[in-house]
């Protein structure tokens, strides 16, 4: 993984956010627990700090804490099948676990299901132990292609949770503060598609392995200003080593494409035996996803905007959108293959990537490669069954 | 007495071949529950379900990961092995992520068929939800429409609704006979004349439970000391109802997804929001619908003490929304003084015997 000057910057920025979230109740502002892909638009709008299990998850993945976890929730009875995130999750809150001892208490839970209908579940598990009101917000999947309807339904929704906002925190929306953090989320979402873009040069002077760890801001800050800075910041960075024609991967020889979650507790290793192989993970569809949320709020239908975009990430979509997606990444990011992580945990986004793989190298005549693995729990992932699989498949491309 | 619906069940989708080979009419799959079947009979085709089926996995391999639950890949299985060839149209519904996706591979590799899709909406905003439900269904009609090149009309509904409002109120008698006497009613013979009636038009499956549900109601009251309600998605594999039988254990009633949680739902009164908004959120709690004004954990103690029945939770693996529920839920039986248990299987299985032991178990301490 690639050290850039900016690293430092966000460990400090992640660790100022999680501090004040720590202290929240000291402060008497609001906790929200919300999902990865939840509108968090309308929380900054009225001042309340949203978490993210989901990201709470994979740092105690990475701190190599998440076995442990996973197996407090199964010894409480969730079943081994069940998502990893949510039993890192569920384990670190039973334990008060994980890097921080367990996130802040929530006093509001709010769930988009654009991601999967598995948050409803897991959050609802959270909703009964801390009997704090619930929100969720349907971001219907797209089987074919955006309908006014969907946007309609979201629209309506999203109106609904303002009034819900209003009403659990006893003031009214704030919707000059709103129309502000909507504008620096466009601009935080619009910079972050300008760092991955920078993936398309060669050699390219980051990889999936890097946007990975930096998308933590985009997730947890999208709609602050902290934000913007820091990937202003990461751009310049980035402008400066492509001029200076650096490579995150050394004498870079094959470009590929990451589809699906991060492996998280085998990030450094999948790294360092990639680059072994001269192999860069230009681009990944996960961390485009968060490049996707970006309504133009430039316009009298902010809401509509905002809607279209949260339906849009590349999860939410049906196959067809799929595969015409990684044919045009393919192209545009001038890639040799793709690699596919097949995500026990994470099924809206697995279940059908051996279809997609066939469709895509057969237009394309690019290879395609899967690896049978885990996001969070390191029992799904054996080192010598990849390294077999991945070599055969880098191989190919030194013939 | 269910010989005839065990010998239906044999023949997998054999009797709706014979039918659309009889009538010419056009076949449709709700894939696999919550879309209103008075709908698809409105429009002169037949609703039939597809729910998995105790068979051996081997094409859906090269399609889904193991990590599918049982199934959506033994659906896949017998898509690929010719079982749905007379089917002209699948309506999925949104019940989970691997059926949703699943529509998505339906889509990729019959793609000669279409498949509609009835997105049941997870919100906590209730006129949302219904007014989503509307545009769902109204675009459902439509796609069905084209397939069946049928009109929708009031009148055909309303003789579709007297089709499966008649049906549904044998399938309440036969719940209900099975509550005051469960020693007539064998589990397996039970569920084996339910699950006939998905590959069967509703009039023929009507005509079938009439004369078993007179016959059982005149059925003298038999002794069933240890009694069960089951809970899950669906009873499956349906060999697995067998051992309750020889084990004396009497399933007094259920919690299911394709038993007493769709039956409860009665049939769809009209085509507006309300409508479809009662029909798919009316009736008992399920753990596959987002609906926070229901309590599944009160419900189902309710449930265990007036039937004076332990619980058993039937888990398929992998399926999230009931896995989600099972702490809890054990946890909330036990609180409420009711016996429970849970066992998880995948549908292809054939050997119970670990099951068996610990049904065993469960009868001797309840």
């Amino acid at each position: 993984m690639t050290r850039f000057r900016v690293s430092e910057t966000m460990k400090e920025l992640m660790a100022s956010y999680y501090l004040e979230a720590k202290n929240a109740a000291y402060n008497n502002t609001p906790v929200a627990w919300i999902t990865s892909g939840g509108p968090v638009e309308f929380l900054y709008a009225m001042g309340v700090i949203p978490v993210y299990p989901e990201n709470y998850a994979p740092m105690c993945a990475i701190t190599r804490v998440s076995k442990d976890l996973i197996e407090v929730s199964e010894a409480a009875g969730y079943s081994p099948d069940l998502c990893s995130y949510a039993k890192t999750d569920i384990g670190a809150d039973m334990t008060q676990g994980g890097p921080i001892m367990g996130l802040p208490k929530p006093d509001m839970l709010i769930v988009g299901t654009n991601i999967c209908h598995t948050v409803v579940k897991w959050f609802d598990v959270h909703a009964r132990k801390y009997n704090v009101p619930l929100f969720v917000i349907d971001m219907p999947y797209l089987h074919d292609d955006m309908t006014e309807d969907a946007i309609g339904y979201v629209v309506r929704q999203f109106g609904a949770f303002k009034g819900f906002l209003s009403a659990v925190l006893k003031r009214p929306f704030n919707e000059d503060r709103f129309r502000e953090t909507l504008f620096l989320a466009a601009q935080v979402s619009d910079l972050w598609e300008k760092v991955l873009s920078m993936g398309k040069k060669k050699p390219s002077p980051l990889n999936s392995f890097d946007t990975f760890i930096h998308l933590a801001p985009i997730v947890t800050l999208r709609g602050t200003q902290r934000a913007v800075d820091y990937y202003t910041q990461f751009y310049a960075e980035l402008e400066e080593l492509v001029a200076q024609g650096f490579g995150s991967v050394p004498d870079e020889g094959i470009r590929l494409l990451w589809d699906n979650l991060p492996i998280w507790y085998k990030i450094k290793y999948l790294s360092e035996f990639f680059a072994k192989h001269r192999a860069a993970f230009v681009v990944s569809t996960y961390t485009n996803s968060w490049a996707a949320i970006q309504g133009n709020i430039n316009t009298d239908h902010a809401l509509e905007e905002l809607a279209r975009a949260y339906l849009s990430p590349y999860i939410n979509r049906g196959f067809r959108y799929r595969i015409d997606y990684l044919v045009r990444l393919i192209e545009e990011f001038s890639l040799d293959g793709v690699v596919f992580h097949s995500d026990r945990s994470c099924k809206p986004y697995s279940i059908g990537q051996y279809i997609v793989k066939e469709e895509v190298t057969k237009r394309t005549g690019k290879p395609g490669l899967i690896i049978e693995a885990d996001m969070n729990d390191p029992r799904a992932f054996s080192d010598a069954q990849f390294e077999t699989r991945a070599e055969a498949f880098l191989e190919g491309f030194e013939r | 007495m269910f010989e005839e619906f065990v010998a239906i069940n044999s023949r997998g989708a054999g009797a709706i071949r014979d039918w659309k080979k009889r009538t010419g009419r056009k076949v449709v799959a709700v894939m696999p529950e919550y879309f209103p079947p008075e709908v698809i009979t409105a429009l002169g085709a037949c609703p039939v379900r597809f729910r998995g089926a105790q068979v051996p996995i081997s094409k859906a391999d090269t399609y889904l990961q193991s990590f599918s639950c049982t199934t959506t890949r033994t659906i896949l299985e017998q898509a690929l092995d010719g079982e749905m060839d007379e089917v002209d149209a699948f309506v999925f519904t949104s019940m989970c992520d691997n059926q949703q996706n699943l529509a998505e591979v339906f889509k990729r590799l019959f793609p000669g068929r279409p498949v509609i899709i009835f997105m049941i909406p997870f919100t906590s905003q209730v006129q949302s939800r219904r007014e989503r439900l509307k545009e769902q269904l109204h675009a459902a009609i439509a796609g069905l429409e084209q397939v069946t090149g049928s009109t929708f009309t009031q009148g055909a509904f309303e003789q579709a609704k007297a089709l499966h409002g008649k049906h549904g109120a044998l399938v309440d008698r036969l719940y209900e006979v099975r509550r005051r006497n469960p020693g007539a009613v064998t589990a397996h013979g039970f569920y084996s004349a339910l699950k006939a009636g998905s590959h069967l038009p509703v009039e023929e499956h009507t005509d079938m439970l009439g004369p078993l549900v007179s016959r059982l109601e005149k059925e003298p009251v038999r002794p069933a000391e240890h009694r069960i309600i089951i809970a899950g998605i669906t009873p499956e594999p349906l060999e697995l109802t067998k051992l309750f039988d020889e084990l004396g254990l009497y399933i007094v009633d259920d919690d299911m997804t394709s038993g007493a949680r769709l039956y409860s739902k009665g049939v769809l009164a009209g085509t507006d929001a309300a409508g479809i908004d009662a029909f798919v959120f009316g009736g008992s709690p399920c753990s596959t619908l987002y609906d926070p004004s229901k309590d599944r954990g009160a419900y189902l103690v309710g449930k265990a003490r007036a039937s004076r029945a332990g619980v058993v939770l039937w888990q398929i693996k992998f399926c999230e929304p009931e896995a989600f529920e099972r702490p809890d839920l054990t946890a909330r039986l036990k609180q409420g003084g009711v016996p429970v248990m849970s066992f998880e299987v995948e549908l292809p299985m054939a050997g119970f015997e670990g099951i068996r032991t610990r049904l065993q178990a469960f009868k001797e301490i309840m």
